[in-house]
């Protein structure tokens, strides 16, 4: 120990500005200036920023809603990484409420759908119109008892995968009744 | 004759003549069309009301007969190139009347597309692609050989002894599936129409339904997989497998069951979820199910 104390303080007394035995910046700058592309005259007007060749107006809504699922399942995933593991069931029967909340240019789509398909829906005959109405409402009922039975269970991996798989059957009936409606005001005329 | 009882014999005639005009303009017309095709060529075929047959011959041509009703303005053939498109079409306002009820012959080989509104679709034969789309209308394929997409809004979809391997997308949202003796691979939605599915040797079978029951019997292929999954909806399952099978099955909240007595686990000792793993043979197919309320039973035949 006593050694120990000794050398801390042969430390503390050594030169603080003892000079390198030959100056190392020269190199240093050389080689940051061989990894640096030389800039000539012309290359040093602003240049114009490359714009992609695409733009949110020319993405497909059909890639757009792949992407809003996908975020959507994101989403969830997260939620069930950083949800607290609760025991499966209380025993006092109190749920928690549980709820997945969709990325918000998914919720947009799905807004956008919604509104069309309502709008066609009174384009359609009136027994179709109320088996789509009804099915749709299948679709979201079936979701609302994911989501429930989610709030017994939020661990449950089987759920998980279903409240996705909801999201997505949901947007797939919305764009069938949109895309059946449009083709048939073009078959027709 | 008075002038006054001339006047009404004029009245009459004139009411007679007004009244009888829409049974004139109301009549159905015979339609009777054709156009070269090419064997393996492309046909179209566009309708809003009424019906579409389509059936394959062996000529090298589409031939269209039928009946337009009194609503309809015309009826379109028309060849451009390998394509050939069969179109209704119907006055921009719109009358009652605008039933089109079309015999369409097609070359076997012909890749089909038939859209609809509220017309049943039926096709026999075709050898080439199909996809058949209607709203309302029922939707029937016998005989499809090659990768057929079926898509309907409320029509159900009946697809019956698909000649050689196809695979076979069907989606409805409301209507019911019914499948007799395909083989090859099926992909079947319905959001709450039941499914009655009857395979003949499949090797892939992916079905989901939300609230829709689905029957599914057959015969699996060695190596065969089959994919069920429902919310509500239940799965009752009757196949033979040569090569036996293996089943994994989970539900949160349904009943499971077999016809071999094995008794399914609890997923979880506090909580509720259920999970069934069984094999026949040398469980040479896979099936796997998951439900969260729908029961599931498995058996063999």
């Amino acid at each position: 120990m006593s050694d120990h104390v000794g050398k801390l303080s042969a430390i503390g007394d050594l030169r603080r500005n003892i000079a390198p035995a030959r100056d190392l910046w020269p190199g240093i700058a050389s080689a940051i200036g061989a990894a640096t592309p030389t800039v000539t005259t012309s290359d040093a007007q602003p240049r114009p920023v490359a714009r992609p060749r695409w733009s949110l107006a020319a993405i497909h809504p059909a890639w757009a809603m792949a992407a809003a699922v996908a975020c959507v399942a994101v989403g969830v995933w997260i939620g069930r990484e950083t949800l607290p593991q609760a025991p499966a069931a209380t025993s006092s029967g109190i749920a928690q409420a549980v709820s997945y909340v969709p990325d918000a240019r998914f919720e947009r789509t799905r807004e956008r759908l919604l509104r069309d398909v309502s709008a066609r829906l009174a384009e359609l005959r009136p027994d179709t119109r109320a088996r789509v109405e009804a099915s749709l409402t299948t679709v979201q009922r079936a979701r609302a008892d994911i989501e429930a039975a989610l709030g017994r269970d939020p661990a449950n991996a089987l759920l998980q995968e279903m409240l996705v798989n909801s999201y997505q059957d949901e947007m797939r009936l919305l764009t069938t009744v949109r895309e059946s409606w449009v083709g048939g005001q073009e078959i027709g005329t | 004759m008075s002038t006054k009882v001339m006047r009404g014999w004029l009245g009459v005639a004139l009411a007679a003549f007004v009244l009888a005009a829409p049974a004139r303009a109301g009549e159905d017309r015979d339609v009777e069309q054709r156009v070269a095709a090419e064997a393996g060529g492309q046909v179209n075929v566009n309708n809003v009301t009424g019906s579409v047959n389509v059936e394959a011959w062996d000529k090298a041509e589409v031939e269209v007969t039928g009946s337009l009703g009194a609503g309809v303005e015309r009826l379109d053939v028309v060849r451009d190139g390998k394509r050939v498109t069969v179109k209704v079409v119907l006055p921009r306002s719109r009358s009652r009347d605008a039933d089109a009820d079309l015999l369409v012959r097609v070359p076997r080989g012909s890749s089909l597309e038939v859209t609809t509104v509220s017309a049943d679709i039926t096709t026999r034969d075709v050898a080439g692609t199909q996809r058949l789309k209607s709203v309302s209308g029922e939707i029937s394929s016998h005989g499809a050989a090659q990768d057929s997409e079926f898509k309907s809004v409320s029509g159900d979809i009946r697809i019956a002894a698909a000649a050689q391997p196809a695979k076979v997308i069907a989606y409805t949202v409301s209507g019911n599936i019914t499948v007799d003796d395909l083989s090859g691979a099926l992909d079947a939605t319905s959001v709450s129409g039941d499914m009655l599915l009857d395979l003949g040797n499949i090797a892939d079978a992916r079905l989901r339904s939300t609230s829709g029951d689905v029957r599914l019997g057959g015969r699996l292929a060695k190596d065969a997989r089959v994919e069920f999954e429902s919310v509500s909806g239940n799965l009752s399952m009757k196949v033979a497998a040569d090569a036996g099978f293996a089943a994994e099955v989970d539900t949160f909240s349904g009943t499971l069951s077999n016809c071999f007595g094995v008794k399914p686990e609890a997923v979880s000792k506090y909580g509720p979820g259920e999970r069934m793993a069984l094999t026949r043979g040398a469980a040479g197919a896979h099936v796997r199910a998951k439900t969260m309320s729908g029961d599931v039973r498995i058996c063999d035949r």
